[in-house]
């Protein structure tokens, strides 16, 4: 990996616990509790879009990693999903992205946004031995679609100028 | 925002609205309740029998602070917590066996123990 990559990466990963810090002190205006902007996404899309799967992954755990540090909540119940639920997005962002001739980035991280929910979700229900973590499933997913949107749109405008600084 | 995006979301809309008919299924209608069981990190922490007309109420520790649930004979709700979303207690009164309280930063489930009226099904 070369030094430009790296140094990226890293600001990357920087900006990414950032957001994850300030994410957690905004109010939540809405009756749906737990709902998350995912602005911190918006690093693990770069990563994905300007060098590739792996860098992807990479920034998303090490996101949560550093963000959960500095939150109070490593290796607590909330990081595991977090975890999960990154990684799960990750993985499908990158399958999506591959074809990325029919899906633009609104619908990678739209699709992203409800994987992350879904993964969070599948972890919290082995962790607590019950199926019942299921039933806030529709609500997330549907509130995921605009969010993700959000994320997407955002990811966008800043691809289209950092393109030219890879490499 | 392409046409394969739409049909993404259409989908996923479609999964969403499935699962909130289908998650229900996914609960034991039509049991008898015997008990009402909170656990906290998979040990059984309380069990309340359930009797018609008595409520009581009672806090526990949680991680971080301490929760209060109600029982009013055949229901249970979460009445304060103090864990950081409070979902559980918006979630309000379940009556019904399948369903559940969770609170996933404190790891509790409060649900109803239920076994069938029947004992046993020939044919």
């Amino acid at each position: 990996m070369n030094t430009r990559k790296l140094v990226f990466l890293s600001l990357l990963v920087a900006l990414g616990t950032a957001l994850h810090v300030l994410e957690a002190m905004l109010p939540n205006p809405l009756p749906f509790p737990g709902v998350k902007l995912g602005l911190a996404n918006v690093v693990t899309l770069l990563a994905l879009y300007l060098f590739g799967f792996r860098s992807g992954l990479a920034v998303a755990v090490l996101r949560v990693l550093t963000g959960s540090l500095l939150s109070g909540t490593i290796f607590s119940i909330t990081f595991m999903m977090s975890l999960s639920g990154a990684v799960l997005s990750t993985i499908v962002m990158a399958c999506l992205f591959r074809r990325s001739e029919s899906f633009s980035i609104l619908g990678v991280s739209m699709a992203g946004a409800v994987m992350h929910n879904i993964g969070q979700l599948l972890l919290a229900s082995y962790l607590i031995e019950t199926r019942g973590v299921f039933y806030y499933l529709p609500v997330l997913i549907i509130v995921g679609l605009p969010t993700g949107f959000l994320t997407g749109y955002i990811s966008r405008l800043l691809i289209r100028r950092l393109k030219e600084y890879v490499r | 925002m392409t046409r394969a995006d739409k049909l993404l979301i259409a989908f996923i809309l479609l999964i969403a609205v499935a699962g909130y008919f289908l998650v229900p299924l996914l609960s034991d209608e039509g049991l008898e309740k015997t008990n009402i069981i909170i656990k906290m990190k998979g040990q059984v922490v309380k069990t309340v029998p359930i009797e018609e007309n008595k409520k009581s109420a009672f806090t526990l520790r949680g991680d971080k602070g301490p929760f209060t649930v109600e029982v009013d004979g055949g229901r249970v709700r979460m009445v304060e917590s103090t864990c950081p979303d409070k979902i559980c207690v918006k979630r309000g009164w379940i009556s019904n066996p399948g369903e559940t309280i969770i609170c996933v930063p404190y790891e509790v489930i409060i649900y109803f123990d239920a076994r069938s009226p029947v004992d046993a099904v020939t044919g």
